[in-house]
C-alpha cells in the first residue's frame, strides 16, 4: 500500500513538473517577445506547434525589422542572434557566387516570408 | 503529505479548466459550419482579397499596411497565389510536391519541398518558414476545425451588408485573438470579410480582411500546371529563411 502511495506522489510530482515547465518555458517566450517586433495575426489558429507564439506575416514587415531573429522555436535557440538584414541593396554592389559583394561588405538573399531581404554574411579571405 | 495532496487537486483542477464547454451560441455555429461546408464543397475556386493589418514596433507604435492578393485552390493540393503590397509583388506557388515563392521585383525565388496536401502544406510554411497567410484559416480543407480549435465564445451579432451583400456578422473569442466573420446569406454562404484582434499585444492590432469575387475554379486556370512553378527568365534562386536562421557560421562563405 505504501508503495502505492510513493508511486502516486512521484507520478503527481512528474505532471507537475511538466506544467511548471511549459509555463517557464512560455515566461521565457514572453520576455523575449518584448524585445522583438510584434504583428497583428492574419489567423485564429495557433501553429501545429505548441510553443509558437508569434507569427510573422506572409508580406513581411518593411520598416520595423530589428535584425532580430523572432523566431518562435525554443527560446534558447534565438535569443541574442542579431544580424544586419535590409530590404534593399546599395548601389554598385556586385554579384560574388549568388552573394553580393557591396564595398567589402557582403550580402545573401534570403525568402523571408514572401520577402527578398539580404543578410549580411561574413567572407573569409 | 498535505502539500502533495493540495499538488494533486491543483492537477486536477487544470485539467477540469481545460475541458470546459465553449459558449458558442447554437446559430452562429451553424451559420459558420454552412460557410465551411460550402468551402470544402467547392473542391477548387478563387477569389480575391484586400486586407489591412497593423504591426507594433517596440515603442508600440501602429503602422498600417496593406496587400491585395489574388488566390487560386485546387484541393487537395494545389494553390497559386499573387500577393502585393504597395512596392512589392509576389507569387506562390505549391503543385503538391513543392512550395515556391517568387519575389518578382528582385527576381528571385526560394524552393522547398512540401507535403503531399495543402493543409500540411500551410502548416508547414508557418512551422518552417514563418510564413501566416492571412485569412488561410478559410483555406483548409475543413476551416471550421481550424476555426473552433480555440474558441471559447462565439455569438450571431446580427445582419450587416458588406460590398452590397447581406450577411450575417459573427464574432468569436478565443484565448489569444478575438475575431470576427462576416459571411453572405443565401445559398453561398462564402466569407465576405474577417477580422482578427490580437488582443495580447500591447495596442492589441488588427487585422482586417475583405474578400471579393468568390468563383467556382474552371477552366485554363485551373489546369494542375498552372499550379506549377518554372522560373522566369534571369531568376535567381535563393534559400528561404529558416527560423532562427542568423549569420554564423553555417552561411558563412569561403573563398
Amino acid at each position: 500500500m505504501k508503495r502505492y502511495k510513493k508511486f502516486a506522489i512521484l507520478l503527481a510530482a512528474f505532471f507537475l513538473m511538466l506544467l511548471a515547465a511549459e509555463e517557464i518555458l512560455l515566461l521565457a517566450q514572453g520576455i523575449r517577445n518584448q524585445r522583438a517586433r510584434m504583428d497583428v495575426r492574419g489567423t485564429s489558429r495557433r501553429t501545429a506547434r505548441r510553443v509558437n507564439r508569434r507569427h510573422d506575416y506572409w508580406n513581411g514587415s518593411r520598416g520595423t525589422y530589428g535584425g532580430y531573429y523572432a523566431a518562435p522555436v525554443a527560446a534558447a535557440a534565438v535569443v541574442g542572434a542579431t544580424a544586419a538584414a535590409v530590404y534593399s541593396l546599395p548601389s554598385g554592389c556586385t554579384d560574388y557566387n549568388g552573394y553580393y559583394n557591396c564595398g567589402g561588405t557582403y550580402y545573401q538573399p534570403q525568402m523571408q516570408g514572401n520577402e527578398v531581404v539580404y543578410i549580411q554574411v561574413e567572407i573569409d579571405d | 503529505m498535505l502539500s502533495v495532496s493540495y499538488g494533486k487537486t491543483e492537477t486536477l483542477n487544470l485539467f477540469s479548466a481545460k475541458i470546459q464547454t465553449p459558449k458558442i451560441d447554437k446559430q452562429a455555429d451553424k451559420i459558420l459550419k454552412q460557410m465551411s461546408d460550402h468551402l470544402t464543397a467547392m473542391q477548387q475556386f478563387s477569389y480575391k482579397s484586400q486586407g489591412s493589418y497593423e504591426v507594433v514596433d517596440k515603442d508600440k507604435k501602429k503602422e498600417q499596411l496593406t496587400y491585395s492578393s489574388e488566390v487560386f485552390v485546387k484541393r487537395p493540393n494545389k494553390l497559386r497565389v499573387n500577393a502585393k503590397n504597395n512596392n512589392r509583388d509576389a507569387a506562390v506557388y505549391y503543385d503538391g510536391k513543392q512550395f515556391t515563392v517568387l519575389g518578382k521585383n528582385a527576381n528571385m525565388y526560394a524552393v522547398a519541398e512540401a507535403p503531399p496536401t495543402l493543409d500540411a502544406a500551410l502548416d508547414s510554411a508557418r512551422d518552417r518558414f514563418q510564413m501566416d497567410p492571412p485569412g488561410a484559416d478559410l483555406i483548409y480543407s475543413n476551416p471550421y476545425k481550424g476555426l473552433m480549435e480555440e474558441a471559447t465564445q462565439g455569438q450571431l451579432v446580427g445582419e450587416e451588408v458588406i460590398n452590397g451583400k447581406a450577411s450575417n456578422h459573427l464574432a468569436f473569442k478565443s484565448k489569444e485573438v478575438d475575431w470576427d466573420i462576416w459571411i453572405q446569406k443565401g445559398s453561398s454562404p462564402v466569407p465576405l470579410r474577417y477580422k482578427i484582434i490580437s488582443k495580447n499585444i500591447p495596442a492589441r492590432p488588427e487585422f482586417i480582411v475583405n474578400f471579393t469575387d468568390w468563383k467556382q475554379g474552371t477552366g485554363p486556370d485551373f489546369a494542375d500546371q498552372q499550379f506549377v512553378f518554372s522560373p522566369p527568365a534571369n531568376s535567381k534562386k535563393i534559400p528561404f529563411m529558416r527560423l532562427g536562421d542568423a549569420p554564423t557560421a553555417s552561411n558563412t562563405k569561403k573563398k
